[in-house]
């Protein structure tokens, strides 16, 4: 492992260096699809480099060509000084080319000593492995990376956060010198993307280069060395990160202006609140629990997982009802046993999980609009197509849901459409108030954009929002205050004034 | 509705997917196989009148298991509630005199019966939550037991000649059930994709999960769907006792698997969210016309039985394999992307 390092000094990069590996005027078409447009950049030993964009802007495609998964339509590859028209995949992984993409491509039956430490005695072509080499290499590793893993554990049966580990772990096992980490951190808690940062951060010391892509700007801001911003197959911007604000970053990735975000508090203070709770109870998932949510007022639930926020939210709903407690909407009492009841009495919710329990994946996107909303495209129980079609694209078009035809199925739609569908399946009925759980995950920051003032733009018409989110930046920029959950009760309120992503932590974690 | 309907519309109904297609191809296929083959047989008036007349029951039956579906669910008492429906008709046209009014009275007795058994069904379904599956293979016991102790085991017999010609008699050569069963298939197609009920039926199959969230009440779907099941499976009792002049406690369970045959070959998607009733016509005319061709041909009705089988597991694989193939191309890009296992 020794040669790998030479001559790079580990940790802080205050003189580049000369690249591990770098793009030079990559360019990729996919049918007419151009992907890449001669894009450059280059990777350093010791450096996080991060890659931002929104979704389809050419962050894989940049990885997958220097990975050897694609060839380039034109351009060339720089590895370690020499340039290569294109690599074959085995060829960059004997280079010291790593990619660790959301599968991790680990083998689920095996060990996580087993899945660390096999592929270095492939690449050496050993054939027979002693238990105890296997142990020593997978150990030597963890320990460099400073995690806590448990070796013996079948991958399969790992959690998440700790198959990222064992990934990376793998790549340290197998002299890497360039490491790719493709949105890994999607599926992660917060607590363990700090864990995995921790881990990525001794591998750049180790001098490691890295290129970490993400379109989480609180993400890029903590991690990266180095921020190269990709929009429509280019590379638009390159710089440190202390160079950006949060808003500067999302405009160069979207091109588009921010402003539109801040907001003057408009409730309609003379009006009765949107939704009015006092003293829901379901035990043991929470109890004694009050909140209002004005009219035109968009309040956050936040909390850790576990806290009670998505049952409160549920019950709400009508999925998993309240033993007891007084439901107000617009100050009319309501008793919510059904998700018809809540339906009925204007409260709309956004579940959780998008493809399970939001979304119908083969049927038409027209129909996913409508099917809460139904009932109101009816005569006699007998549907009226032609309406139902003129609702259907309002919405679409009013939601800005890209989408060929309305006959289309969900499942070609990305996430940020998707979740826009199910949002307007529930504006299409003019609901009262609107719950929404984690409106914005896995949502490209473009979507996510829109989605927040699509909310913003409801709620100034006098929609209630309550928004659940573990994106505390996101709560700070578009909540009018913050409800913290703990235990089942709501236990304090952080108020627009005082609300920072510093003060919510506090207030969460407390 | 104003226009001529697009094409796309058009295709909406008689269901888009590539397997309808296929369906229609094959079907094809064999009416020109056979028709080459044995024309004088084959495309004979009586042959064909012989389809036209026992089309019907079978398509019926099919159509009551395919609703449920389109919920994700399976009615395997179709044939017993047909024959419950046959029994209490017949009964209670015997003992009204064989009058007018008895034949229409015994009728609607059938047909309640047959939507109460078709409640029931519902009730265990929806209520108790028990998978569809098992509920129905309970009921089809219990309800061929409640036959056989309402004819004490044999047959009813002497049905009113009134109620027995109406299998016998056609209009313009075409026999009276088959234009029955168009017309049920008219206002089925109405139910599933024109009405509520249709609409809900079909989210529920598709994502029983995403349907609560959504409001959709999935109790009273499930009972409105097994009902409809039943009423269809009643129909289908009618038609049988009719054509048979009588009505039996354990006719036709063959019926059970060749109804889902028929569902499965008209590309109707037994986890749910799909269907399509002209589907479910042609592909029972498809399977009738397969076995009345190898009959011409003079091969043993045990052939027909494997050719049955045989077209039913081809398309189940062509189905399969088309949907799986994008799948196969996914997954051989991961092993491309995955690390070599070897030099
Ligand atoms: N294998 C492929 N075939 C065709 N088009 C592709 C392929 N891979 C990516 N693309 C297209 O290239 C563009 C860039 O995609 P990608 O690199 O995956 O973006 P990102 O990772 O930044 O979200 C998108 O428009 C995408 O649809
Ligand atoms: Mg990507």
């Amino acid at each position: 492992m020794a040669d790998v390092m030479a001559g790079t000094t580990a940790g802080t990069a205050s003189e580049p260096t000369a690249p591990v590996v770098a793009a030079r005027s990559l360019t990729k078409a996919f049918g007419g699809v151009l992907a890449l447009d001669a894009a450059s950049t280059a990777f350093s030993a010791g450096e996080v480099h991060c890659l931002a964009g929104e979704n389809g802007c050419g962050k894989s495609t940049l990885i997958k060509i220097l990975s050897g998964v694609h060839p380039p339509t034109s351009g060339t590859i720089e590895v370690g000084g020499s340039s290569y028209g294109h690599l074959a995949p085995r060829q960059a992984l004997d280079l010291g080319i790593e990619v660790i993409y959301q599968d991790f491509s680990l083998l689920p039956n095996l060990t996580a000593a087993e899945n660390i430490a096999l592929p270095s005695f492939l690449t050496h072509r050993r054939r027979f492995v002693a238990r105890a080499a296997v142990d020593a290499i997978a150990e030597q590793a963890v320990a460099r990376l400073g995690v806590d893993l448990d070796l013996r554990t079948p991958v399969g049966d790992l959690t998440v956060a700790d198959r990222q580990l064992c990934a990376i772990a793998r790549a340290l096992a197998h002299d890497t010198r360039f490491l790719a980490m493709d949105e890994p951190t999607t599926t992660l808690t917060w607590r363990e993307v700090d864990a995995l940062f921790d881990a990525v951060r001794r591998l750049r010391d180790d001098g490691v280069a890295i290129a970490f892509i993400s379109h989480k700007l609180q993400e890029v801001f903590s991690i990266a060395d180095r921020v190269s911003i990709m929009r429509n197959g280019r590379i638009v911007a390159t710089g440190r990160p202390e160079e950006y604000t949060h808003s500067s970053l999302t405009e160069s990735m979207t091109g588009r202006a921010t402003s539109a975000l801040a907001r003057e508090t408009p409730t309609w203070r003379d009006k009765p609140p949107a939704l009015e709770v006092r003293g829901l109870e379901r035990l043991p998932l929470f109890t004694g629990v009050d909140l209002a949510v004005g009219q035109g007022e968009i309040v956050g639930l936040a909390g850790l997982l576990g806290s009670g926020r998505t049952e409160i939210a549920e019950a709400l709903a009508g999925v998993l009802p309240a033993t007891s407690g007084t439901v107000l909407v617009r100050g009319r009492p309501t008793r919510i046993r059904t998700v018809t009841d809540a339906v009925e009495a204007g409260i709309g919710y956004v579940p959780e999980d998008r493809l399970t329990q939001g979304l119908f994946l083969d049927q038409p996107i027209g129909d996913n609009v409508l099917a809460t909303g139904i009932g109101s495209f009816a005569r006699f129980s007998v549907t009226r197509p032609q309406r139902m079609a003129r609702a259907a694209a309002g919405i679409v078009h009013s939601l800005r849901i890209k989408a060929a035809s309305l006959q289309d199925s969900i499942r070609t739609l990305s996430g940020g459409n998707a979740q826009r569908v199910l949002i307007g399946k529930w504006l299409i009925g003019r609901p009262k108030v609107l719950i929404l759980n984690g409106p914005t995950v896995g949502v490209d920051v473009g979507s996510k954009f829109d989605i927040l003032s699509l909310l913003h733009a409801e709620s100034l018409k006098g929609l209630g929002v309550l928004i659940i989110s573990d994106d505390l930046p996101e709560l700070v920029s578009t909540c009018d205050r913050v409800l913290v959950v703990r235990n089942g009760r709501v236990v304090s309120e952080v108020d627009r004034r005082d609300l920072t992503e510093k003060a919510l932590l506090e207030a969460v974690a407390a | 509705m104003s226009g001529a309907p697009s094409a796309r519309s058009l295709l909406a109904v008689m269901g888009s997917r590539a397997s309808f297609l296929r369906l229609l191809t094959i079907t094809a296929a064999i009416v020109v196989v056979f028709g080459v083959l044995r024309p004088t047989v084959f495309l004979s008036t009586s042959n064909l009148q012989f389809l036209g007349l026992a089309s019907p029951e079978l398509a019926l039956l099919s159509l009551a298991i395919a609703v449920t579906m389109l919920t994700g669910g399976i009615d395997l008492s179709v044939v017993a509630i047909a024959n419950l429906s046959g029994i209490v008709a017949g009964t209670v046209m015997i003992a009204s005199g064989g009058s007018a009014g008895g034949v229409v009275a015994g009728s609607l007795a059938g047909l309640g019966a047959a939507m109460l058994a078709g409640a029931v069904n519902g009730a265990i379904v929806a209520g108790l939550r028990v998978t569809p599956i098992l509920a129905t293979l309970g009921t089809a016991q219990l309800l061929g037991g409640i036959g056989l102790v309402l004819t004490g085991g044999t047959a009813v017999k002497g049905l009113p000649p009134l109620f027995t010609d109406v299998a016998r008699s056609t209009v313009a050569g075409v026999p009276v059930v088959f234009l029955l069963l168009l017309a049920v298939a008219l206002v089925l197609t109405l139910l599933v994709s024109r009405t509520t009920l249709g609409f809900r039926m079909r989210m529920l199959g598709a994502n029983p999960v995403a349907a609560r969230y959504s409001g959709v009440r999935s109790g009273r779907v499930l009972v409105s769907t097994y009902v409809t099941s039943g009423l269809l499976a009643g129909v289908a009792g009618l038609v049988i006792s009719s054509r048979a002049s009588g009505a039996d406690a354990d006719y036709g369970t063959s019926y059970i698997l060749l109804g889902i045959v028929v569902a499965v070959l008209a590309g109707v998607d037994p986890e749910g969210g799909y269907m399509t009733v002209a589907g479910v016509v042609i592909a029972t005319l498809a399977l009738l016309f397969l076995s009345t061709g190898l009959l011409a041909l003079d091969v043993s009705s045990h052939v027909v039985n494997i050719a049955q089988g045989a077209l039913l597991i081809t398309m189940m694989v062509v189905n399969r394999y088309s949907g799986a193939w994008s799948r196969a191309v996914r997954e051989r890009a991961l092993v491309r992307i995955a690390r070599p296992r070897r030099a």
